[in-house]
């Protein structure tokens, strides 16, 4: 039984894991995955008599979570001002409520 | 601020973003903008985008102005040096996932792939006649998706009354099978509603319970609602809408929303096993209306209070927990949930071999896992509640007269009778029938035990796995002994119960309930509302609907049909300072009408001004306000001088050209709207139904299940309005779902509204 450790940054959530997962368990040969999302990372265990490794990659590959490949994120601004949607949607309350502050558990502290 | 958490979070929402914005480009090119998008049975549109921005998504193409304030909302992650309060930003990137999410999910039913397929999975439902039903051939092998808004309104009342005191949202998969059933029996225990969603490396606490045979479903409080992370958005849809429904509000009414979540719904989630981007950037969403999330693994802590009530994040790895096994850990977590929501938990100490709690009452016990049934098709079994003199009842005493069920084979039946007897100096004998149905809801909060039905008609049925853990007849008496004193303690000072199988005996008793049941029967036709001079308040719902108030006579019961007069007399007498309070009806003002002066007077002070004036009886002028538990709804039909009757069991579209669920935003929050008003089914049956605008002659529509869940009430009520015709005559959705189809319906019927003067 062979073992390989492949990046797939791509996978970020369980939505990935299970689409990982999918693609590779249908491969002859895949013994075992084990698709961390929080670790961006797949471990997968094969017989290396029926499967090759490129094939995994591969298979990772045509799945959309090619090793190595990230999301394309439009660039973003990198600050807000009170122009942002925000502020437009919600009329933001900038003095403290009386209300809110006492029941927000400060008193906890003592 | 934590600024790991502060990073993946942001990380998290910046790539859903970007996936959902993929996604609808793809779709929309596949299937056009024009394509429909709605989640079933709701009015409230993708609620959590509905809630927040008022944007009603009905279409894929509605959804690109949503994704576009989704993008704006997001921010780069924070530098590595730069060191900045980033909880702002973390909040904003939370709520722009939560669009994407719930704007995926809307993409995927436009795709035909939600709700999610699980094989092997089958739900429990709502409502069912026999445990036996839909046994063959019965379908399932899908995730719930989102919880539509009958269930929640039918939640309502529980989730008010504090039957329910929140809901727990569990992403993930637990570290054992065990751990997972534990963790769902301790939530079960305490009434928490549990939805579950998320996978760690392909498996789900969902695929846990199924293996270890947890049954899932709206009757055991267990929603399945997907296998991923994204899935998760339903429980902030549910909370939304708990806002929008109970709390009066209006879709982009976003800060009073989410306050209202804050300080009135006790939710939290819980994350089983590793933590990923996508699952920090939905807990910064969730951290926006105000619920704490608590993970079972290491991760980093948020702990000031602020946002949240109290922590934020928090962080209690499974194995750091001390416990000598799996499920002992769980309790321990599970408690610490509990904790850092605050919520409220009532639980009653109930001394049986198996557990106990409000989330067992939907359980069905199928015939194949029967070990014992009292009463169905072969047997009878009666319930009977007496109060005796304080000296003639032993508190505590249970007896079984008669044979146990240790000799009837396995899957078999027999009779049997409950007779509990009560004594208090606050007991009166209007008070028995009251505290006589709660036995439905005493017994069916056992593990394993179901009830059904009341009186002489009850059906009980005892599973194999109860009756191997011990669970005998006497267990009957210990669960009503716990409850009766828990929960009418201020009433009722002893507690006495036999349990009679002995068949000379049973018949004795028998004969005895039925002319007990017949006399209450004689007792609550004469109670009207000239005969007694107080009115009872309902102000449960405040907590949900705070302007909303329930004026409840003995020929009106609350809109929720859960408390009718002698419902709200028992709860003042137990809890004097209670939701119940007694109105003095004072000088009556109108007669017909229904126009009392003390009614008028503490509408209006309950209400906080909001109502000046009740008409008891009617729709068209000063109708009572609704909360939002409604059974069902009246709306007037101008072209047919009638009205009509729609339950929330119903999903079929009325004359009105509109659902129950739309018609619920317009009645529900405690807005007086003439015209339109929220009532319990039984009123339909009241001398008093609408009877200063004509009465139940004025029903020219009605749901059929009404029609059919009532038909001998309602077959009475047609022959006292001397038109034993009349339910024939009254339209329903299998005739009539427009005006047009309606009138010549009703004229074809020669229904009494049409030749009534007119309504307005």
């Amino acid at each position: 039984m062979d073992k390989t450790v492949l990046h797939v940054p791509k996978m970020y959530a369980d939505h990935h894991v299970k689409a990982v997962r999918e693609a590779l368990l249908q491969l002859d040969g895949v013994e075992d995955v084990m698709a961390s999302s929080a670790f961006k990372r797949v471990t997968v265990s094969y017989d290396s008599t029926r499967l090759n490794p490129s094939a995994i990659e591969e298979a990772l590959r045509s799945a959309g979570y090619g090793p190595g490949e990230d999301w394309e994120l439009p660039s973003l601004p990198e600050g807000k001002d009170d122009k942002s949607p925000w502020f437009q949607l919600i009329q933001r309350v900038t003095e403290t409520n009386m209300l809110d502050l006492q029941m927000s558990g400060d008193f906890r502290k003592y | 601020m934590s600024r790991y958490i502060a990073s993946a979070a942001i990380r998290g929402a910046n790539r859903i973003v970007t996936e959902a914005e993929s996604l609808l480009q793809k779709t929309i090119a596949e299937l056009g903008p024009d394509t429909p998008i709605q989640f079933p049975n709701t009015a409230y549109y993708l609620p959590v985008i509905y809630g927040f921005t008022g944007i009603e998504v009905a279409k894929l193409g509605d959804l690109v102005p949503v994704l576009e304030i989704s993008r704006s909302l997001l921010h780069p992650e924070p530098d590595e040096r730069m060191w900045l309060p980033y909880l702002g930003e973390t909040l904003d990137c939370g709520v722009a996932t939560l669009f994407a999410e719930e704007a995926i999910e809307g993409i995927r039913f436009a795709r035909g792939e939600q709700p999610e397929r699980i094989p092997g999975l089958q739900l429990t439902g709502t409502s069912f006649t026999s445990p036996d039903a839909g046994e063959e051939g019965e379908t399932g092998g899908y995730a719930n998706g989102p919880i539509d808004d009958i269930q929640l309104r039918s939640w309502g009342i529980q989730l008010v009354d504090g039957r329910m005191p929140g809901f727990a949202a569990i992403i993930g998969a637990a570290r054992s099978n065990e751990a997972a059933v534990q963790i769902i029996r301790e939530l079960q225990q305490r009434n928490i509603l549990i939805f579950l969603s998320g996978n760690v490396n392909g498996r789900s606490i969902i695929h846990q319970l199924m293996e270890e045979g947890v049954e899932m479903g709206y009757d055991t409080y267990i929603v399945p609602f997907g296998t991923d992370t994204i899935s998760a958005i339903y429980a902030a849809g549910f909370a939304t809408r708990s806002a929008l429904t109970f709390g009066g509000m209006k879709g982009g009414q976003a800060r009073g929303m989410l306050l209202y979540n804050k300080f009135r719904v006790f939710a939290f989630a819980l994350a089983l096993g590793e933590v990923d981007d996508l699952k920090y950037a939905t807990a910064a969403g969730v951290l926006n209306y105000g619920f704490p999330v608590i993970a079972d693994t290491v991760i980093p802590q948020i702990l000031p209070t602020g946002v949240t009530q109290y922590e934020h994040v928090v962080s209690m790895p499974f194995d750091d927990i001390e416990g000598k096994d799996d499920a002992e850990k769980a309790r321990r977590l599970v408690q610490r949930c509990i904790e850092v929501r605050g919520v409220k938990v009532k639980i009653t100490e109930v001394p049986i071999p198996v557990p106990y709690g409000s989330a067992f009452e939907g359980e069905r016990v199928r015939r194949a896992d029967m070990r014992v049934e009292f009463g169905g098709k072969k047997s009878r079994a009666f319930e009977y509640l007496k109060m005796s003199p304080l000296d003639e009842v032993e508190d505590g005493k249970i007896e079984v007269i008669g044979p146990s069920f240790d000799d009837v084979e396995v899957g078999g039946y027999m009779d049997m009778g409950i007779v509990v007897e009560v004594a208090g100096r606050k007991m009166q004998e209007d008070f028995e029938p009251v505290l006589e149905r709660q036995i439905h809801y005493f017994i069916n909060g056992a593990s394993g035990i179901q009830h059904i039905g009341q009186r002489d008609i009850a059906w009980i049925r005892i599973s194999k796995t109860a009756a191997e853990k011990g669970f005998t007849l006497e267990h009957f008496g210990k669960i009503l002994h716990a409850r009766f004193h828990a929960d009418f303690g201020a009433i009722v000072d002893k507690v006495q119960i036999t349990i009679i199988t002995e068949p000379e005996l049973y018949a004795q008793w028998l004969e005895k309930a039925r002319a007990a049941y017949d006399f209450r029967n004689k007792r609550l036709a004469e109670m009207t509302d000239e005969s007694v001079d107080t009115f009872y308040s309902c102000t449960l719902c405040q907590s949900f609907a705070p302007n909303h108030v329930c004026v409840v006579s003995p020929e009106r019961l609350g809109l929720c049909g859960a408390y009718n007069w002698l419902d709200c007399k028992a709860s003042y007498q137990i809890n004097p300072t209670g939701p119940n309070q007694p109105i003095k009806k004072g000088t009556c003002l109108d007669p017909v009408k229904g126009y009392f002066t003390g009614v008028n007077e503490y509408a209006k002070s309950a209400s906080h001004g909001t109502v000046e004036q009740v008409a008891m009886y009617s729709i068209m002028e000063n109708p009572m306000t609704a909360c939002g538990c409604f059974e069902c709804i009246m709306m007037l039909i101008p072209e047919a001088n009638g009205v009509m009757v729609v339950s929330r069991e119903d999903p079929s579209m009325t004359p009105t050209g509109m659902t129950f669920s739309t018609l619920a935003g317009m009645c529900g929050g405690g807005i007086q709207t003439p015209g339109v008003m929220g009532i319990g089914k039984y009123y339909l049956t009241s001398k008093k139904f609408i009877s200063a605008d004509g009465g139940f002659k004025r029903v020219v529509w009605m749901s059929s299940f009404l029609k059919e869940s009532l038909a001998e009430e309602l077959k009475a009520v047609c022959e006292r309005e001397g038109d034993p015709d009349l339910l024939d005559k009254i339209a329903d959705e299998r005739v009539a779902t427009t005006v047009e189809e309606l009138l010549p319906f009703l004229e074809e019927k020669g229904h009494p509204a049409l030749t009534m003067p007119p309504i307005f």
